[in-house]
């Protein structure tokens, strides 16, 4: 089999260091163990810069430097031959390694010493096998992801809304990844932040909690848009920390309690982050973790990758079909009269909040669409509402961009389940759905 | 911390103890037409300066095979850099020289580099890594083994860290 980069990925994982050799003007070699090795494409790498060291100082004038790899399987070693072409400091490819660079330096107790100041890009100019080298053992067959991805894209395929693409994701990865512990997120392009609208493997879902731009892995895989992989548990990017220490430095403490805590194993020993896009559109988050570390290789990188884009086509397609079609009610069921104990619910108008009987709902956009399909049921007796409807009511003050109004259906729906008996939401149809009642609503907003 | 003597550096106690393992060695060289080469080294064996003022000599096992850029590089004339790495500690050293001498084993010597080579792989596998693979990459049996010898005219620390690069000593 050709020699190519992508072959070798596994050698990039940092389980063996690789080591570089460069040299001055002088002909003075220099030998340097590498933190990170990144695997761009199949004729380029990008090596971390940390430190302006001597291999610094050497590429800067000699550009041409020789890489041993070391195969963590088989110990079959290799050389690159590369070419130093530029350094670049921001953008995707530098968050991405700084992401994994923290990952490496928490694992080694050196958080403080490892900081990424930029990455270093070569050119790949030959691949050499080492004669001589040993392969010990042969590889083991490594898992082929190509039938688990293809059997997820036809699951996902008969899916008939977002509601069962979330759902179907999650089983798909648990299923035929053995991704135990996932979450899905979708983008609020008005609130500039991700909430969660789907989880699986943690013992509180955390629907609803949510993630600004740029905090944890999963933050900041959404505002670079690429997707981060960290084999180390990395203390900087556990995101539920970092959202909670942002969140305490933003508001007052009292703004903790209609938080809703993000789920995530206690822990953690690999993550990934991949961002659901659609072109420009970021329309959410993929999360999986694992407590193993080093659990998620290249190959699932890649398998996820092409998973999420399917998926953005999938949520996209299931969007313009939810928007045109409103189906007939499949059966129609005489409103029932509100009996029973009282439900209260409050809203503040401020943040669009619900607490009912003195729990916190939701806040935001579901927030609003509760009070709006409570307040109808209240004053008009409906129980029957679309989709259509709620997009072009102007009280809700639904974004002008692209709102996911079916993914915060979805939301309020969980949350329901999760916090309220006495209120329901159930699909009737595709643009449809219920409320039910199971008690004597009184209802209280606040203005203030 | 080491000094110089005559050009040459003072190879302390410390330094030499560290030297004899176990530590995972890679070598490195330069062609004339700059570019670098490098490979694994196996093994080495350290002689103390003597009294008569002669400087401390350091000696690496490289494979023919294995090593061929890098002992083509040397043959060469070119200079000759090697990192000593203890893989439990992550304490890293690099040896400088200008030149070296390459010659045959000596008797013993094989059976110094195999023991060099099983320790270091120990330590791979005190650290989680399979006995299988340890040996593969650390201990594989060396059949073209030549003798790199070399006096260091300078060492760095190059332990992770705040102190990385700082010289230990230098030539005068």
């Amino acid at each position: 089999m050709k020699l190519t980069l992508s072959t070798l990925r596994r050698c990039f994982e940092g389980a063996v260091p690789a080591i570089i050799a460069t040299c001055d003007n002088s002909a003075v070699p220099n030998v340097a163990y590498l933190s990170q090795v990144h695997y761009m494409d199949e004729e380029h790498i990008a090596l971390s810069f940390q430190f302006f060291n001597t291999t610094r100082r050497n590429i800067l004038v000699n550009p041409a430097a020789t890489i041993l790899l070391m195969d963590p399987v088989t110990a079959e070693q290799y050389h690159l031959h590369i070419t130093y072409v530029k350094t670049v400091s921001e953008g995707p490819l530098f968050e991405s390694m700084k992401a994994r660079l923290a990952g490496i330096a928490s694992h080694s107790g050196m958080s403080e010493v490892f900081r990424l100041k930029g990455s270093d890009i070569y050119r790949v100019q030959r691949i050499e096998l080492i004669a001589g080298a040993p392969s010990p053992q042969a590889s083991p067959p490594a898992p082929n992801l190509l039938p688990a991805l293809r059997r997820s894209m036809t699951r996902l395929a008969v899916c008939q809304d977002l509601s069962e693409l979330l759902a179907g994701t999650l089983d798909c990865l648990a299923d035929e990844f053995d991704m135990q512990h996932a979450m899905l997120l979708m983008w609020d392009a008005a609130g500039e932040k991700l909430y969660t609208v789907a989880s699986r493997g943690y013992h509180h879902s955390g629907v609803g909690s949510e993630i600004s731009l740029g905090e944890g892995i999963i933050g900041v895989a959404a505002r670079e848009r690429v997707p981060i992989r960290i084999g180390h548990c990395a203390t900087e990017y556990l995101y539920g920390r970092a959202v909670r220490d942002s969140y305490l430095q933003r508001h007052a403490l009292i703004d903790m309690e209609i938080s809703i805590p993000v789920p995530g194993l206690a822990r953690s020993g690999s993550q990934m982050a991949v961002p659901i896009a659609q072109g420009e559109r970021l329309i959410g988050v993929l999360y999986v973790e694992s407590p193993q570390e080093m659990r998620f290789s290249w190959d699932d990188e890649d398998a996820l990758v092409a998973l999420t884009d399917y998926l953005a086509l999938a949520i996209t397609s299931a969007e313009r079909c939810t928007e045109l079609a409103v189906e007939p009610v499949e059966q129609a069921v005489a409103p029932t009269k509100d009996v029973g104990k009282a439900v209260n619910v409050c809203f503040y108008r401020a943040d669009q909040s619900v607490f009912i009987n003195n729990d916190y709902l939701i806040k935001g956009v579901a927030g609003a669409i509760l009070w709006k399909l409570l307040c109808d049921h209240s004053e008009r007796g409906r129980d029957e509402f679309t989709n259509r409807e709620l997009r072009h009511d102007t009280s809700l003050r639904l974004p002008d961009v692209v709102d996911n109004l079916e993914a915060r259906l979805i939301l309020l729906q969980r949350r329901l389940v999760e916090r309220c008996d006495a209120l329901v939401i159930e699909k009737t149809g595709r643009g449809r759905f219920r409320l039910r009642v199971a008690g004597t609503l009184q209802l209280r907003e606040v203005v203030a | 911390m080491s000094s110089t003597i005559h050009g040459s550096l003072l190879l302390t106690s410390d330094l030499v103890d560290f030297l004899l393992g176990p530590n995972s060695i890679k070598a490195g060289s330069c062609s004339s037409a700059l570019v670098p080469s490098i490979s694994h080294a196996y093994g080495c064996k350290v002689s103390r300066a003597s009294s008569e003022g002669r400087a401390g000599e350091v000696c690496v096992f490289l494979s023919e095979s294995r090593s061929a850029a890098v002992l083509r590089d040397l043959r060469d004339g070119g200079a000759f850099s090697v990192v000593f790495s203890r893989p439990t500690t992550h304490r890293t050293v690099q040896l400088k020289a200008n030149a070296v001498r390459i010659e045959p084993l000596q008797s013993g010597d094989k059976a110094l580099l195999d023991r060099y080579c099983l320790r270091t792989a120990g330590e791979l596998i005190s650290l989680g890594y399979t006995p299988a693979f340890s040996k593969a990459l650390m201990a594989p049996d060396i059949t073209d083994a030549v003798c790199v010898c070399f006096v260091p005219t300078a060492a760095f620390d190059q332990t992770p860290g705040a102190g990385a690069g700082q010289p230990l000593g230098g030539s005068s």
